[in-house]
């Protein structure tokens, strides 16, 4: 496991990360959303003992991770801005990998990069954005590492490109090989392959969260009543967000979605249907009750 | 060896393949230069030896030969510093190795050693190739293998120490420029700084032998010591002294080593996020401010406080604060790329400024100190003595010198004479406001007066009666005098003598022979003074032992070496009786110049042609070779009457007929000397090129004809 103890760090006045606390558990994808600046690619640095927090600590296992070869051997980085040995091809960086993992696996990586169509003896240099990024991925799925670091991982990938990535990532976690960390500015990136979310407001932690427990346990309620009634009437459920307009009102509820559906008909409404909420709508009604104001514009997701 | 920890082999291999263009670049460079500098050399000196066979072999000591490297190895150890440090000034390079499974210790050391190891590459081959060439051209050579060795090892060192230098300076700074800045700041401002301090001292007081003393003199620092030494700068040293000075090696490697364990320190503790920057923190930068405004500012205020200022040196203090704040602005600029930060620099500014004040007056008082300096027998436990190769500067690869400079001479009445004698000088110069000679005292020694904690080194000037009582009291010293015997053995040196009497090699080596064996002859007192003074007829005699070029400086005089003067002359005199056309064309010039007065051969003389076309001049000049007659040694001219110069015509015309030479010379002796010097025409020069022409290579351009006239005139 991964645990995250109250990491701070400050890029001299500047807060980037402010007390944040997390528990990563063993094969799973952990995602972290959040704004442009809000502290996604420096937790993932931490995380990678690459910043050392100014206070807290990160521990893999029980072993802190900074400076720490031991621990490092077991996780593979692969930033936002790429980087590769000057005038290195893939061979010559699949050579510089298996000196330094020892898991490195070169069938591995040949069958990756046939599967990405990449030309092996290229240089680098010479690949588009969306190919060097193409190549970093294989690279860091090669070296068999126990965790992937990915920081905007999805920049520059066309969407067949994309789901070949996310399909890989789903098989390496499936094997139960490995616990992928995963940094994006887009939800909707994230949704479909995270089994846990966090999302980093401002240096801050404002959720943390399973996905299948946001999407099954929030849940929209549109209902409607032929007597007038208020948001009292509901008083006993967990109402994350009461809007009513008109004789119809839309209710964010949290919770288990049979047993509300059992005790809103138990009260006669003339109107009442669940719609499924996206995770957007989840996190923005989280994020108000929380008392942070902000809409989907701002948090640029 | 794949521990992660402290080094990685694995990762030292990537390293070492990743810098290899460099390193190969460097190998076939210096490989290149070597050979084809071997090749030229000796192919020029084959051709040469086809024109005469009175040349020696080439002396290769291995350390002058070898100076280019001091210009190659800066450019190589930059580019291999800046290529294994530069992902620190990336963010996506600082994170990327970052991130890799290897303590910071292991990543420092792994790449520092790629990059050693091709340097030693380099250095290696360089040697290995210059060892193959010579041993290949070996019939030309006369070869310090252990000098070549030596040199190469101080090369490395001078590289190494620039490296962990350069380690330290990327470490501490974030983008190329600042790390070029800072390595040049690291390895050169500090001793720049007492450098100037050194200078300002030099130039402000009498009498002191330029000498820094102890760890404070750039000898011992090969990077600062090579580089100021080529500039000129702060030179009481030559380049030879530096590269075979062992404690330069044992002082370069210590503070090589102190650069490194800085900078694993430095790239320990640099945070990651720091890519890009200029300097990583702000004491760095404070410190590297107050040195900028320390190094730009001193000469301006001690300048100023030694001279009791005047409006002129405080428009140099102005012109230097000026100079300051742009450059703080530059550096600032180079360093945050935002040239409004300046304003962070003005407290290293200010702290600067009062160090500089406070340097001022410190420097000031040392040379008050230094110029009322007098030594007595109570404050002087010994004394050194050593001879000064031009009345200006001593050369420490003068032989004498550096055996001369290590024997400590406690005899007390040799330390009053010389203690009088300095203040006598000291006098002379503070009157006359110069250090040069005066018509009494007119031979300079250098006399180090040894205090119980300070050594105090002076240029004492000395007359006569000084010198006969200081060989006389230093005869007795078997130490001192044993050094005054010593000569290398013929066949060990190379020969060069560049004085009027034009010998060639064979003939220069034979004068060498016998001048020695008078020398070796001489008792001690004349001895002493024959090579205390200069003479206008010094043979130089170059040799190497241990990598060092030596030069022994042998007087020759009529007082002290009588024989070799007179074996010169008649090898002057033979080459002009050998030209049987020429000195009969010159007889019968003279005898019909004799009785016209308006030809003054002491003078501008007369020209003659032979009838092949060639045209030569003739002059008389009465010369003393006499060591103690020194106004007489240079070309003088004398206040003859006619009557005279028609008695030396004819005594000229009389020997020229007889082809006399030389036999005995006394002291006291005067010499006719008949030059006849050819004339070439402006055309000769366009059409000729003398050096390849076999013709002109063996024809004398320039013939000297001795008469003795005894003490005549």
């Amino acid at each position: 496991m991964i645990e995250i103890k109250n990491v701070c760090k400050k890029f001299d006045r500047f807060e980037a990360l402010k007390n944040i606390s997390s528990n990563i558990e063993e094969g799973s994808i952990y995602g972290m959303v959040g704004s442009n600046g809000a502290g996604k690619s420096t937790l993932l640095r931490v995380l990678a003992g690459i910043y050392k927090p100014d206070n807290g600590v990160v521990e893999f296992n029980s072993k802190v991770v900074y400076n720490n070869p031991d621990v490092k051997k077991d996780i593979c980085f692969v930033g936002d801005e790429l980087f590769f040995l000057p005038g290195a091809n893939l061979k010559n960086m699949a050579s510089f990998y298996k000196d330094i993992y020892d898991d490195f696996n070169i069938d591995k990586f040949k069958e990756l990069v046939a599967s990405f169509k990449l030309d092996i003896s290229k240089n680098i240099g010479y690949f588009s954005k969306g190919m060097r990024r193409q190549a970093a991925i294989i690279l860091a799925l090669s070296t068999n590492a126990k965790y992937l670091l990915f920081d905007e991982t999805f920049d520059g990938l066309d969407p067949v490109v994309r789901r070949h990535v996310k399909n890989l990532l789903y098989d390496k976690v499936l094997q139960g090989e490995t616990t992928i960390i995963i940094s994006s500015h887009s939800l909707r990136e994230l949704e479909d392959l995270c089994d846990h979310l966090i999302l980093i407001h401002q240096g801050g932690l404002v959720l943390d969260s399973d996905v299948l427990d946001l999407k099954t346990h929030k849940f929209k309620v549109q209902v409607a009543f032929k007597e007038d009634f208020d948001k009292t009437k509901f008083d006993g459920f967990e109402i994350i967000n009461f809007v009513k307009q008109g004789s119809v009102a839309n209710i964010i509820i949290n919770g288990n979605k049979d047993e509300v559906y059992d005790r809103l008909s138990s009260l006669n409404p003339i109107l009442l249907e669940i719609l499924p909420l996206t995770l957007e709508e989840v996190f923005i009604y989280e994020m108000e009750s929380l008392g942070y104001c902000c809409k989907l514009e701002e948090l640029a997701m | 060896m794949n521990d992660k920890k402290i080094f990685s082999f694995n990762l030292y291999k990537s390293v070492f393949l990743q810098i290899k263009i460099i390193g190969i670049i460097g190998i076939v460079l210096s490989v290149f230069i070597s050979c084809t500098r071997i090749i030229n050399e000796a192919s020029s000196y084959k051709a040469y030896l086809k024109h005469t066979d009175t040349y020696g072999k080439i002396i290769v000591s291995g350390v002058t030969d070898n100076e280019y490297l001091v210009v190659i190895i800066p450019f190589i150890i930059l580019t291999l510093g800046i290529l294994i440090w530069h992902f620190q000034n990336t963010r996506s390079g600082s994170d990327f190795y970052h991130s890799l499974p290897y303590t910071r210790n292991a990543l420092f050391l792994s790449r520092f050693l790629a990059a050693t190891s091709w340097f030693f590459l380099i250095i290696l081959s360089s040697l290995v190739s210059q060892l193959i060439c010579y041993g290949f051209n070996s019939q030309w050579y006369v070869i310090d293998t252990k000098g070549i060795i030596l040199m190469h090892i101080s090369m490395f060192l001078y590289g190494f120490q620039a490296l962990c230098a350069i380690s330290l300076g990327c470490a501490l700074t974030g983008n190329v420029l600042s790390n070029c800045i800072t390595s040049g700041m690291i390895i050169f401002l500090p001793r720049f700084i007492t450098s100037l301090a050194f200078e300002l001292i030099d130039s402000a007081t009498i009498l002191r032998v330029n000498n820094v003393p102890g760890l404070l003199n750039n000898r011992y620092n090969l990077d600062v010591g090579i580089i100021f030494s080529d500039l000129g700068f702060n030179q009481d040293f030559d380049f030879t002294e530096i590269v075979t000075c062992k404690a330069s090696y044992v002082y370069t490697i210590i503070l090589s080593i102190i650069y490194l364990l800085l900078a694993m320190i430095v790239f320990n503790k640099r945070k990651s996020e720091y890519a890009g920057q200029g300097a990583i923190s702000k004491p760095v930068r404070f410190v590297i401010c107050v040195a900028i405004v320390t190094a730009i500012n001193i000469v301006s205020f001690v300048t100023f406080i030694n001279s009791e200022g005047g409006y002129q040196d405080v428009w140099e203090i102005v012109a230097t604060i000026l100079v300051t704040i742009f450059v703080l602005g530059l550096y600032e600029f180079v360093s945050s790329k935002r040239i409004s930060y300046i304003y962070k620099a003005i407290p290293g500014f200010i702290v600067g400024l009062v160090l500089t004040i406070l340097i001022s007056f410190g420097l000031d008082f040392i040379i008050d100190n230094i110029n009322n300096y007098t030594p007595t027998l109570d404050n002087t436990k010994s004394v050194t003595l050593s001879v000064m190769c031009n009345n200006i500067n001593a050369i420490e690869t003068n032989y004498l010198i550096s055996q001369t400079k290590s024997i400590e001479i406690k005899d007390e009445e040799v330390i009053d004479i010389l203690s009088n004698a300095f203040e006598k000088s000291k006098e002379q110069a503070k009157k006359d406001n110069f250090d040069f000679a005066s018509e009494e005292r007119n031979i300079a020694v250098i006399v180090g007066f040894k205090g119980f904690i300070f050594d105090n080194k002076r240029i004492v000037w000395l007359n006569e009666d000084e010198i006969n009582n200081l060989a006389a009291r230093l005869e007795s010293n078997a130490k001192y005098k044993k050094v005054y015997y010593d000569y290398p053995d013929v066949k060990k040196v190379s020969v060069n003598y560049d004085g009027p009497f034009e010998l060639d090699y064979n003939k220069a080596n034979e004068v060498y022979s016998i001048a020695v064996q008078e020398l070796k002859s001489l008792d001690f007192k004349d001895c002493f003074y024959a090579r205390l003074t200069n003479s206008y007829n010094d043979f130089n005699v170059d040799f190497s032992r241990n990598g060092k070029k030596y030069n022994v400086s042998i007087p020759l005089s009529q007082d002290y070496t009588p024989e070799a003067m007179s074996e010169m002359m008649n090898y002057r005199i033979d080459e002009l009786n050998s030209n049987t056309e020429l000195k009969n064309e010159l007889i019968k010039k003279l005898e019909g110049i004799s009785n016209d007065s308006s030809v003054d051969l002491f003078d501008y003389g007369a020209e003659f042609s032979l009838t092949n076309g060639k045209k030569y001049s003739i002059r008389f000049a009465l010369h003393s070779y006499s060591c103690k007659d020194r106004a007489s040694i240079t070309a003088h001219e004398y206040s003859l009457s006619e009557q005279d110069k028609k008695e030396i015509i004819e005594t000229a015309i009389e020997a020229l007929k007889t082809g006399q030479s030389i036999e005995k010379i006394d002291a006291n002796d005067k010499f006719l000397c008949v030059y006849v010097s050819r004339i070439y025409d402006d055309d000769y020069y366009e059409n000729y090129d003398a050096y390849y022409q076999d013709e002109d290579l063996n024809e004398v351009s320039d013939y000297i004809y001795f008469i003795n006239m005894k003490d005549k005139y």
